[in-house]
C-alpha cells in the first residue's frame, strides 16, 4: 500500500514555457489515478519524472510521504509500462515478463513462473509465451508490456498510454481486468491516456493536464459537471462543452442565440467583464418538444434554424450555426493560439432524442436549463460558476 | 491489365529476350566447357521469364524486375570470382584458356599460404587495419552516441562532414601525407601507415556507429533502468544484447576496409617488410614464383574472411549498410 505525492513540480523547457509547470498531486494508496490530456501535454514527462528517469528543475515528489527527489528508480520501486512498449527483442515472451522480477536477487523462480502464468492467462497472452516481440501485433506487444509491469511487485504501478493500441472489444477487456486486478491487489496505479472516455471510466479520480499544467484533479463526474476552467471544459465530453462568447448586460447575458437572466450571485462575480464565455454541454441543450425539454422549469430558451444533423446510431446531434462579430473572434483565437488549442467553433451542437425526425433546414426550439450555464473568464479561464 | 501485371510481362519479356541472346551468343561463338555458363545464364533468365508470366497476375511480393537485377549482379560478381579462381588454380606455369577451371592445381594456394613476403604483407595489413580500427572505434563510439542521443548543436553539420570524409579522394591525400611522412624520416615503417589509415577507418566507424546507434532500443534502457537495474545490470542485460553486436559487426567492417586500403599502402611503403596485401598483390608479383597464379590464390585467400563475416552476420550487415533493407 502505497501513497504518492508530487508537491510544486517543475521542470524548466528551452523556452520560456515550462515542461512541468508547478504540478502538485496526491494519490492515496490503492487509488487509480488517469492523466488525460492531448498529446505533448507532458504526462509521459510527468511519469518519468515520477519514476526517477527524468530530473525535475524544483519541487519535491514523495513516496509513502518520504521525499525521494535524490533516489534512482531502484529506491522508488515503482513499475512502468511505457507507450513505446520497451520489450526486449532477443527475449520470448515469457522471458520479458520475467525480466525486470529477475533483476532483483532472491526471486522464487516456481513463485514467479505461476506470476507470470497468471498474468498472461488475464492478459490472454497464453499462447505467445514463446513468441518473440517481433512476432507479435502492436495490440499483442502492449498488452506484453502491461504485463511485465504487473507481474512485478512494485510499491506502484505508472502505466503509459497502456491501452492505446488495443482494438475497442479488446480495450474494455483489457481495461476490466486491470481494474480488477488493481482493486483485488489493492494497487496504487497512476495512467495516461488520451482518450478522455477512458479517463472518466476507468478511474478513481482523473487529473487533466495540458502544457505541462495540471488544470484540474478530481473524481471523473466533477470534472464533467464542474470543470475548473474553460479548457478542462472544452477538452471533457464528445462533443466537447459548446463554448460561446457572451455580453452581460445589466442583469442579463446576451448569448448568439439565446438571453440567460444572471442571480446576483453571478452577477457578482462577473462583476466589470465587458465579455465573457458561456458553457453549455450537448446534451443539456434540449428539444422543447421532446420529453427532456417539457420537464426543464428555470429555463433558457430560443428558436433557430438546423444547420446539420449527426446521426450516430444510439444519439444524434444538431448543429446550430451563429455569427461572431469580427473584434470578438479576435479576442477568441488569442484565447486559442494562448492555449495551443481549438476551443470555440462558430456552431452550438445539442443533443437530440435517437428518435427525433428533425432534419437540416427545419426549425428547432432549444431549452437550457439555467443552472446549466457555465460562465468563465475569457482571460483566466477560470469557471465563474463554481462558486454559486 | 493493371499497371503493375504490365511491368511484370515487360520484364519477363525482357529477361526472355536476354536469355535468348545469351543462349545463341553461347551456342555459335563459346567452345566448351564455357558454353555451360553461357548456358546456365540462358537457362535462368529464360526460367525467370516463364516464372514472371505464370506469375504475372498475382499479387506476390518480389517484383520480377528485382530479380532480374540480382540475377545479373550475380552473374557480373561470380564470373569475375570464377575467373580468379580459374587463374589461382591454373598449372605452374599455363595460362587458362577458359573460364571454368579445367586441371585444377592448388600449388599457387600452397605457394600464396607460405610465400614469407605475402605472410609479411598480411601481418602489415592486419596490424595497421587492426590498431586503426581500434582507434577509429574508441574515437567513434562516443561520437556516435552524442550524434544521435545528445542534443549537439550543429550535429547535422557534423554528419554531412562525415559523410563527405568517406568519399575522400585517397590518392590526392597521398602525396601530401607521403611527404610528411618522409619530413618526419618514418617512410617505410608499419607505424607511418597507422595515422593515414585513419583518414579510412575513423570516417567509417562513425558512419557506421551513428547506423548501430540509430537502431538501438533506447526507450528499453530507460525501462531496464525503471525496473531497477543495477549500472552492471543494465551494462549486462540492455547494452551487451543490444548495442555491442552493431558494434562489433561495424568494427569487422571497418576492419575489412582498413585491410583493403591499397592507394596509402602502395604510397608509404617503401619496402616488402612494411606493404600491405593488397599493394603487395599488385606492386611485387615479379617477386613471386608462381606470379598471376598465386597473386590469385592470395585475393581469394583474403577474401575469405569477408565471404565469411557475410554468412555469419549477414542482417546485421545489411541493417548496418542498407537500413532500408531491414
Amino acid at each position: 500500500m502505497t501513497s504518492i505525492e508530487v508537491r510544486n513540480l517543475t521542470r524548466a523547457g528551452k523556452g520560456s514555457r515550462p515542461l512541468l509547470d508547478d504540478v502538485s498531486l496526491t494519490v492515496p494508496s490503492g487509488e487509480t489515478l488517469a492523466i488525460t490530456g492531448p498529446p505533448g501535454a507532458g504526462k509521459s514527462l510527468l511519469l518519468k519524472t515520477l519514476i526517477g528517469l527524468e530530473d525535475h528543475t524544483s519541487g519535491d515528489i514523495l513516496i509513502d510521504d518520504v521525499v525521494v527527489n535524490a533516489a534512482g528508480p531502484r529506491r522508488r520501486d515503482l513499475a512502468m509500462v511505457f507507450q513505446d512498449y520497451a520489450l526486449h527483442p532477443h527475449l520470448d515472451v515469457f522471458d520479458n515478463l520475467a525480466f525486470a522480477a529477475t533483476l532483483r536477487r532472491g526471486y522464487d523462480r516456481r513463485e514467479l513462473s505461476e506470476r507470470i502464468n497468471d498474468v498472461a492467462e488475464f492478459l490472454a497472452l497464453g499462447e505467445l509465451l514463446d513468441l518473440k516481440p517481433d512476432d507479435l501485433d502492436d495490440a499483442q506487444r502492449q498488452r506484453v508490456a502491461l504485463g511485465r509491469s504487473l507481474v512485478r511487485d512494485a510499491k506502484a504501478y505508472l502505466l503509459d498510454a497502456p491501452f492505446s493500441q488495443q482494438s475497442e472489444r479488446v480495450r474494455t477487456q483489457v481495461r476490466s481486468v486491470t481494474s480488477q486486478w488493481q482493486q483485488e491487489n489493492q494497487r496504487t496505479s497512476i495512467f495516461t491516456t488520451n482518450d478522455v472516455a477512458e479517463a472518466l471510466s476507468t478511474a478513481d479520480r482523473v487529473a487533466v493536464m495540458h502544457q505541462g499544467f495540471i488544470h484540474q484533479v478530481g473524481t471523473p463526474r466533477d470534472l464533467y459537471e464542474r470543470p475548473a476552467d474553460m479548457f478542462v471544459a472544452g477538452y471533457l465530453g464528445s462533443p466537447p462543452m459548446n463554448l460561446v462568447p457572451a455580453f452581460p448586460m445589466g442583469r442579463q447575458l446576451v448569448m448568439p442565440l439565446a438571453t440567460m437572466l444572471l442571480d446576483d450571485n453571478l452577477l457578482e462575480r462577473i462583476g466589470e467583464r465587458g465579455v465573457v464565455v458561456a458553457g453549455i454541454r450537448p446534451e443539456h441543450c434540449y428539444d422543447a418538444t421532446g420529453q427532456g425539454g417539457q420537464a426543464v422549469t428555470d429555463r433558457v430558451e430560443f428558436t433557430t434554424r438546423i444547420d446539420d444533423v449527426e446521426w450516430r446510431g444510439s444519439s444524434q446531434f444538431a448543429y446550430l450555426g451563429y455569427d461572431i462579430a469580427p473584434q470578438v473572434e479576435d479576442l477568441l483565437n488569442e484565447v486559442e493560439d494562448l492555449l495551443e488549442f481549438d476551443l470555440f467553433q462558430n456552431f452550438l451542437v445539442a443533443e437530440l432524442a435517437p428518435e427525433s425526425s428533425l432534419r437540416p433546414g427545419m426549425s428547432i426550439r432549444v431549452v437550457i436549463p439555467r443552472q446549466r450555464v457555465h460562465v468563465f473568464d475569457p482571460e483566466t479561464g477560470e469557471n465563474l460558476t463554481l462558486a454559486r | 491489365m493493371t499497371p503493375s501485371v504490365r511491368s511484370r510481362l515487360w520484364a519477363s519479356g525482357i529477361a526472355f529476350v536476354l536469355g535468348f541472346a545469351v543462349a545463341n551468343y553461347g551456342i555459335i561463338r563459346v567452345s566448351r566447357p564455357d558454353l555451360w555458363i553461357w548456358i546456365g545464364l540462358a537457362v535462368v533468365l529464360m526460367g525467370t521469364s516463364a516464372a514472371g508470366i505464370l506469375f504475372a497476375d498475382t499479387r506476390s511480393g518480389l517484383s520480377i524486375w528485382s530479380i532480374i537485377g540480382v540475377e545479373l549482379f550475380a552473374v557480373f560478381t561470380l564470373v569475375p570470382l570464377l575467373w580468379t579462381f580459374t587463374v589461382a588454380t591454373a598449372p605452374s606455369g599455363t595460362k587458362p584458356r577458359t573460364v571454368w577451371p579445367q586441371d585444377v592445381s592448388w600449388d599457387a594456394f600452397d605457394g600464396a599460404l607460405h610465400s614469407q613476403i605475402l605472410q609479411d604483407a598480411a601481418v602489415t595489413s592486419v596490424f595497421v587495419a587492426g590498431v586503426a580500427t581500434l582507434v577509429a572505434m574508441a574515437l567513434a563510439i562516443p561520437a556516435a552516441y552524442a550524434l544521435v542521443r545528445l542534443p549537439v548543436r550543429g550535429r547535422r553539420q557534423v554528419y554531412a562532414v562525415v559523410t563527405a570524409t568517406l568519399f575522400l579522394p585517397l590518392l590526392a591525400l597521398a602525396g601530401p601525407i607521403t611527404d610528411q611522412v618522409l619530413a618526419l624520416d618514418k617512410f617505410g615503417s608499419r607505424v607511418s601507415l597507422l595515422p593515414p589509415a585513419l583518414l579510412i577507418t575513423l570516417p567509417l566507424a562513425i558512419w557506421l556507429s551513428i547506423t548501430v546507434f540509430r537502431d538501438v532500443p533506447w526507450s528499453l534502457r530507460d525501462s531496464v533502468r525503471a525496473d531497477g537495474a543495477t549500472w552492471m545490470q543494465s551494462f549486462v542485460r540492455f547494452a551487451l544484447p543490444n548495442v555491442l553486436p552493431g558494434v562489433f559487426v561495424a568494427g569487422l567492417l571497418v576492419f575489412v576496409a582498413g585491410c583493403n586500403d591499397f592507394v596509402l599502402g602502395a604510397a608509404l611503403s617503401a619496402d616488402d617488410d612494411s606493404r600491405p596485401l593488397p599493394a603487395t598483390l599488385m606492386l611485387a608479383t615479379g617477386q613471386i614464383e608462381t606470379s598471376s597464379s598465386a597473386v590469385a590464390a592470395a585475393g581469394l585467400l583474403w577474401l575469405a574472411p569477408v565471404i565469411l563475416l557475410l554468412l555469419v552476420f549477414p542482417r546485421r550487415i545489411t541493417q548496418l549498410l542498407g537500413r532500408s533493407y531491414r
